[in-house]
């Protein structure tokens, strides 16, 4: 199972992803349940696009960003530019996009958001988090 | 009054030095790129006017989003989230040509309602400059874009002017890169 609170406090302590926003989605409860205002910013998007450009707009001002999104959601909008972020998607299982680089985490949280936070820096692309739904406490 | 006057205008004149523009859509981003500078960011269809949220919430200078009437249509999700954000520095230069830039037809709005009208439900305020550029002098026309607190919506009146000398194309990514080293200085 994966802890949200420690993942949040990895992702945004450790790694210093300080923005946050996605779609609200009654299988992301978990993450609103533990957002800490003193980690990060949270602002819950109207839509799919929305999220996408303001995590776009706060990567070229310099702050890393994150977006959470389910994959019906990310499909739409994975045709839109991109600037590197990381992109955490609650799938139902088996969903692997190929257009973009992605870690599944499991079980355990480090290693995956350690791996797509060096993707990230190192080729200024995009990186997929995905997570099963069912595992998330 | 012809719109890549007015914007020149404002990008040349009335803006404080340190403050940043976002144009948006493909063809006003085409007719702006003359103006061209360091501070100035094209955005395309591949993106949405809301990028101008993250951008006004890493910085305290004034952003202003340039924009047709249309694009407010066709990115309402953007435009109510600006509105949401309540964020002071955001300010929305809406060109009101009354008509579809791409295909020269009759803009939707006329059979929406009054783009004055939409902005003021979504929570914007706003304010139609359209007779302030004509009748004022430029300094008070510049003290006034100063002042102004937003996130607000100045509204302007302008003639479908669409230069002939198009750019054909303006690379996003390249262009985000010069804004970015800008951006942070």
């Amino acid at each position: 199972m994966i802890e949200v609170k420690d993942f949040l406090n990895y992702l945004c302590g450790v790694l210093e992803y300080r923005f946050l926003t996605g779609i609200e989605d009654k299988r992301l409860i978990p993450f609103y349940n533990n957002l800490d205002s003193k980690l990060l910013s949270y602002i819950p998007a109207i839509s799919p696009r929305t999220a996408i450009s303001m995590a776009n707009g706060v990567s070229v001002g310099g702050v890393k960003a994150a977006v959470i999104l389910d994959e019906v959601s990310f499909n739409l909008i994975k045709d839109y530019f991109i600037s590197p972020i990381i992109i955490i998607v609650i799938t139902d299982g088996g969903y692997k996009p190929k257009e973009f680089k992605s870690y599944k985490i499991v079980k355990n949280i480090k290693t995956g958001l350690k791996k797509a936070d060096a993707y990230i820096t190192e080729k200024g692309a995009p990186c997929l988090v995905l997570i099963n739904k069912d595992k998330l406490v | 009054m012809k719109r890549f006057n007015v914007a020149k205008n404002i990008i040349n004149r009335f803006l404080p030095e340190d403050s940043f523009v976002l144009v948006y859509g493909d063809t006003l981003s085409r007719e702006l790129f003359e103006l061209d500078k360091d501070n100035i960011l094209y955005l395309g269809s591949e993106i949405t006017p809301s990028v101008i949220i993250g951008l006004a919430m890493c910085t305290k200078k004034k952003i202003l989003l340039f924009c047709t009437n249309e694009d407010i249509i066709f990115n309402l999700d953007s435009f109510i989230q600006i509105a949401l954000s309540k964020l002071k520095n955001i300010i929305c230069v809406v060109f009101d040509s009354n008509i579809n830039e791409d295909t020269l037809q009759a803009s939707l709005f006329r059979q929406v309602g009054s783009v004055r009208g939409v902005l003021f439900n979504m929570g914007f305020i706003v304010h139609d400059y359209t007779n302030f550029f004509d009748n004022k002098p430029p300094n008070e026309v510049k003290i006034s874009f100063n002042r102004v607190v937003g996130p607000i919506c100045v509204l302007i009146k302008t003639s479908n002017g669409v230069n002939s000398n198009l750019k054909n194309t303006i690379y996003l990514e390249d262009n985000i890169k010069r804004f970015k080293t800008k951006f942070q200085e």
